[in-house]
């Protein structure tokens, strides 16, 4: 079994309960990690079983869907922000639409554009990132 | 009768000695027992040199670069250690920040380490193949494991704060904004970093090609500020 498979079934064994028991207890934080990462999870198995040319071109349409995602589950755990419904509807179908029809307006190169430099200079990313968590430990 | 006598007198001195607080108060090195991550060798550390623990973490850390002897050097120091003796008294908001700092303080530390270590592997200073003196296939297997041991244990109850009530409703936040207090909001709503909300964001937006601008300018439309906070 290629690695992709194991890691993204380890990940749904973890992230689906926690996101159900996080809708029950109300825990926003817990629900929008685990979410994250069943998504991220089926994105691996999805792509170990299929062969996709435009690996960059996932990306894409798989931060505007797991936004989408979230933003659907936190409406589900209240009901009352209609912001969050409305918000995900929006970006389901623009996840929706990048893959049909703005496929021809040249869209994923353009992203893999920014992309190739995000490719350069995550390590970079990942530096400010912990500076900044270690900035605010005490907050 | 005499000689008896004598001797206990001798032992009331010597206990007396014993209890008495020394004037001149020493510095030892141990190992801590009221602020502990793994063994408390950092926290002791700290202690004795009057330091941050958590810059002898991030330190300690980033001994990984040197191929992995600070591990090895950790595990001798905690063996041959002693354990304190008088650990300090903490209430239950004081476990609870300090555990929240520590989990913070490792996180910081692992993004910065990654962050070096794939720079350096980028610019060709150091093998892709290996994190530590061991090969990668090695390593993933151990830090996989000690990452589910971590996730299962009750020390990242970090994300449930005792008595922190989250906002029943979603509102921009006045205090905490860089442009129109979504992020603040969302981050207080989701009881999450700002900062790490606002990065992501950021990476979103322009990973999107500006798509999240939308969802942005969407909240601001549509959300209130919070309301202002009275002091009397």
């Amino acid at each position: 079994m290629p690695d992709e498979q194991i890691l993204g079934g380890a990940i749904i064994f973890y992230s689906l309960p926690t996101a159900y028991f996080s809708l029950e207890n109300g825990k926003r934080d817990k629900l929008v990690w685990a979410t994250i990462l069943f998504c991220v999870s089926v994105v691996l198995i999805v792509k170990s079983y299929f062969e996709i040319l435009d690996t960059r071109g996932i990306i894409f349409v798989s931060i505007l869907f797991v936004s989408g995602t979230v933003l659907m589950l936190l409406f589900i755990e209240n009901m009352k922000e209609k912001v969050f419904f409305f918000s995900s509807l929006i970006l389901i179908l623009l996840s929706y639409l990048s893959v049909t029809f703005f496929k021809n307006l040249g869209l994923f190169e353009t992203a893999n554009k920014i992309g190739n430099l995000v490719e350069v200079f995550w390590p970079v990313i990942l530096i400010v990132l912990g500076i900044g968590i270690f900035i605010k430990r005490k907050k | 009768m005499l000689e008896e006598e004598k001797n206990s007198n001798e032992q009331n001195f010597f206990d007396q000695m014993a209890n008495e607080p020394s004037p001149i108060p020493l510095k030892k090195l141990q190992r801590s027992k009221s602020n502990v991550v793994i063994a408390g060798v950092c926290s002791g550390i700290a202690e004795y040199l009057k330091m941050d623990t958590a810059t002898i973490r991030i330190i300690a850390l980033l001994t990984v670069l040197i191929g992995g002897w600070g591990a090895v050097a950790y595990i001798i120091t905690s063996l041959l250690l002693p354990v304190e003796q008088k650990p300090k008294q903490l209430t239950d908001d004081e476990i609870y920040s300090q555990r929240k700092e520590n989990f913070m303080t490792v996180l910081s530390g692992l993004l910065i380490l990654a962050g070096i270590h794939f720079a350096l592997v980028y610019i060709g200073f150091r093998s892709g193949e290996r994190i530590f003196i061991l090969p990668n296939d090695f390593v993933f297997p151990f830090v996989s494991m000690a990452l589910g041991i971590i996730l299962l244990s009750k020390n990242v109850a970090v994300f449930s704060e005792p008595g922190f009530q989250t906002p029943d409703s979603f509102s921009r936040s006045r205090t905490d904004r860089k442009i129109m207090g979504v992020c603040g909001g969302l981050s207080k709503y989701l009881n999450v970093d700002s900062s790490a909300l606002r990065i992501i964001f950021i990476l979103a937006t322009l990973l999107t090609l500006g798509i999240f601008c939308i969802v942005y300018i969407y909240f601001s439309l549509f959300t209130f500020y919070e309301t202002e906070q009275k002091f009397e």
